[in-house]
């Protein structure tokens, strides 16, 4: 067996061995983790204190509708106890219809609906106050109808009157504004890059040289084949299961996957040829993995970043990637769709490959001259 | 007893020669804890993704439609980068990821208006980030509101009503709505604290494994066999202070230079100071597990991100399934992130987080019995006297 093939085989079957099934394992254990954490989707039910201070008609349609929404569950308290439960965290929010408010309707007079919102956790704070702001918004439209209908605005038009401009709002890619969706994506896929960031810089550590040129490359392509696997596992079944299935092909799946670990493996070995200790080039390459994550603009978008760090997040393969991904997750792409992103990453296996060809050959130490 | 304590004093003598010859492990005691806050605050100092591109296809072309597409692109959330003549065109940057908004208002938006008919504009967000999608939606809906109750005062002025009466009638509830702790809902101020508490917690996990495995490899390893817990807990003991120093740049440096919140600069390090402590049995357990110094860097690098996300920091614990609650609640990072967010956010005193303390002990409580058991149990390995084990094979072995 030639030393490609000796590499490839070695890589392949030490998967299940030793210190790499238990980084298998990790991996696919930490996946499944971040996964499952978001497994409920959409936040529903948070609890929202309701202090009606009026008891009217009125009020009681303003907490009916606050408590019909399925992101916020309305629960009826005194005012102390909202207060208190709302510095204590145990309401995303605090609802207090003053008394006098049907009144102040009836007059015409201003009518204000007292929310007050737990913003200290983001998510919640800000489903509670969409789902409040669309109850009470609700009931406004309606009041304005009825008075309207007093006024003798023709029926087909009170509601055009009191809502003249409607939104229709068509969300593309997660209609239902999932967090598995938009998260779960990133993490199991970042997490596969830290795990091919590893395995392929540990191919180059001693004591144990990486061998031939040839079974170095046997154990790249290993652990390509390997990580091809993995990917697919991690976007067929586990992303699959939190029903963000790709909705194109699987060729131009795997194509953009397989581009992608091939500019990984580029990367570790521009880093291991840049950076003289072995160990401390594992540390860099394993450091950026685990940065690739914020740097790739998928939580918190790249064109909010500092300049410097916005053109450093360009330079690592997870940034196009990872905008290739959520285009092949969510539309039925073609070819030209990822194109930039395909160059991009093609472009990067390209550099550092050459880059790492470079800093090798100067590294490496020149022939005596023959006198 | 004193033995005990002869033991934890040579781990921690032991430890202090090895860490003045192999200065790499400087690199991680230093590096972690300043770069990393530092790169990771630089990211985010931005606080808040704002001006999210969209596009505007106008099929009306009337002085409504223009009053909306300006009100639109007033708003700090949305700008209009573009006018294509087409939707085709419009979905076509959308889907390849160059805007996150279209907004179509269709050819007869200004007739419903003029018939009294409410005019339905389309708007397709980009809802693959809910995080962006979040800020550009609210903006076009504000827009819209905007628009649509100017229409509307104008509708009972024209009925008779006096100004403030009509609009009164146009929004007869309207909320008096106050973001409390966090007024701005910015994201640096939400997330970073946490993560630097994480890192916090891979700096305690990685400085030990990576120093334990790094004399295993070079044979320098040593543990007195009767007392392998008191001496790995000396040797933690070298690196407290390092840990500590850590975390008190992150409290008294990081948090104020980029903005992030703390009532109390004090309050938070004491916070940071326990977690250290209740993090020690695991720090023990995996030193105790490295065989290597490569070891540390290859395992451990999985364990930030699953205990962010669990924790209950920004997904909520009771949106997640019980059983994973259940593991997140044996982790010290759980609760020292739900205190660590008190303490950013809500309130100076210690007092307020005394049940995440309390839970923190528990956690200390339980992990250093596993520690203890597991390195004392009986039918571990009996070493021989003066034992080296000597280097190992990393994972590059076959």
């Amino acid at each position: 067996m030639g030393p490609f093939f000796r590499g490839l085989a070695g890589e392949l079957v030490g998967l299940v061995r030793g210190r790499r099934l238990v980084l298998l394992l990790l991996l696919l254990g930490s996946a499944w983790a971040s996964l499952e954490v978001y497994h409920r989707a959409v936040l529903h039910d948070l609890p929202v204190a309701m202090v009606d201070l009026d008891g009217s008609h009125l009020s009681r349609t303003v907490r009916l509708f606050v408590d019909a929404t399925p992101e916020v569950r309305a629960i009826d308290t005194s005012l102390a106890d909202a207060e208190e439960g709302l510095a204590a965290g145990r309401f995303a929010g605090v609802v207090v219809i003053p008394g006098g408010f049907s009144a102040a309707v009836k007059d015409a007079r201003p009518a204000p609906v007292h929310v007050r919102l737990d913003m200290s956790n983001i998510l919640t704070g800000r489903t509670a106050q969409k789902a409040i702001a669309r109850a009470v918004g609700t009931v406004s439209a309606g009041a304005s109808v009825a008075v309207l209908e007093k006024l003798g605005d023709r029926k087909e038009q009170r509601l055009g009157h009191a809502q003249p401009v409607r939104i229709d709002d068509r969300a593309v890619g997660n209609p239902a504004l999932s967090y598995a969706v938009y998260l779960g994506p990133g993490l199991a896929l970042s997490l596969l890059h830290v795990f091919v960031l590893i395995l392929a810089g540990s191919i180059r550590l001693p004591p144990r040289p990486s061998g031939s040129a040839g079974e170095t490359a046997g154990r790249e392509a290993g652990v390509l084949v390997a990580a091809l696997a993995l990917g697919a596992l991690l976007t067929y079944g586990f992303l699959a299961r939190e029903g963000v299935a790709p909705a194109s092909g699987p060729g131009l799946v795997g194509s953009t996957l397989a581009l992608f670990l091939v500019a990984d493996l580029a990367l570790v070995r521009a880093a291991f040829a840049l950076v003289p200790r072995p160990l401390a080039a594992l540390q860099f390459v394993v450091i950026l993995g685990v940065l690739s994550l914020p740097l790739s603009g998928l939580t918190f978008p790249r064109d909010a970043f500092p300049a410097a760090l916005r053109a450093a997040a360009g330079l690592v393969p997870f940034t196009p990637f990872s905008h290739a991904f959520r285009i092949y997750l969510h539309h039925r792409a073609v070819l030209a769709d990822l194109g930039p992103d395909l160059l991009k990453l093609g472009g990067q296996a390209l550099g550092y490959t050459l880059v790492g060809a470079a800093a090798l050959r100067l590294r490496r130490p020149r022939r005596p001259e023959v006198p | 007893m004193i033995a005990r304590y002869r033991a934890l004093a040579a781990g921690f003598q032991a430890e202090w020669r090895h860490l003045c010859r192999h200065p790499s492990v400087f690199v991680v005691l230093l590096g972690v804890p300043l770069i990393y806050p530092l790169l990771i605050s630089a990211l985010y100092v931005g606080n808040q993704a704002t001006e999210r591109p969209a596009l505007l296809v106008d099929d009306d072309g009337s002085a409504a439609s223009r009053r909306l597409a300006l009100a639109l692109d007033a708003t700090q959330e949305v700008r209009i980068a573009g006018r294509p003549s087409t939707r085709e065109e419009a979905f076509d940057a959308l889907r390849r990821g160059e805007v996150e908004l279209v907004l179509w208002i269709p050819p007869d938006f200004s007739r419903h208006l003029a018939r009294g008919e409410t005019a339905t504009v389309t708007a397709w967000a980009d809802a693959a980030n809910v995080y962006t999608y979040g800020l550009a939606y609210p903006g076009l809906a504000a827009a819209a509101s905007s628009l649509g109750g100017d229409l509307a005062v104008e509708h009972f002025r024209e009925k008779g009503l006096p100004a403030a009466a009509a609009a009164a009638r146009a929004a007869p509830v309207v909320r008096d709505e106050h973001a409390l702790f966090h007024p701005t809902a910015s994201y640096g101020p939400f997330l970073v604290p946490g993560i630097l508490l994480v890192v916090l917690q891979q700096l305690v996990l990685l400085s030990l494994g990576y120093s334990a495995g790094m004399q295993r490899d070079t044979g320098t390893w040593s543990l007195d066999p009767r007392f392998p817990f008191s001496g790995l807990e000396g040797r933690l003991l070298a690196h407290a202070g390092f840990h500590l120093g850590g975390a008190a740049a992150i409290a008294f440096a990081v948090f104020p230079a980029f903005g992030w919140p703390a009532t109390s600069g004090p309050a938070v390090l004491a916070l940071f100071a326990a977690f250290l402590v209740a993090m020690s049995p695991i720090a023990v357990l995996v030193a105790n597990a490295c065989p290597d110094r490569h070891a540390a860097f290859q395992l451990l690098m999985f364990a930030s991100v699953p205990a962010l996300m669990m924790s209950g920091f920004a997904w909520p614990r009771g949106a997640m399934p019980g059983y994973l609650a259940a593991v997140a609640a044996a982790i010290p990072t759980t609760h020292a992130l739900s205190a660590l967010r008190v303490l950013s956010m809500k309130s100076p005193s210690l007092a307020a987080v005394l049940p995440q303390l309390g839970a923190m002990a528990a956690t200390f409580a339980g992990w250093l019995v596993v520690a203890v058991a597991f390195l004392h149990r009986p039918w571990r390995r009996a070493p021989t006297a003066g034992e080296r084990p000597g280097p190992r094979e990393p994972i590059a072995a076959g």
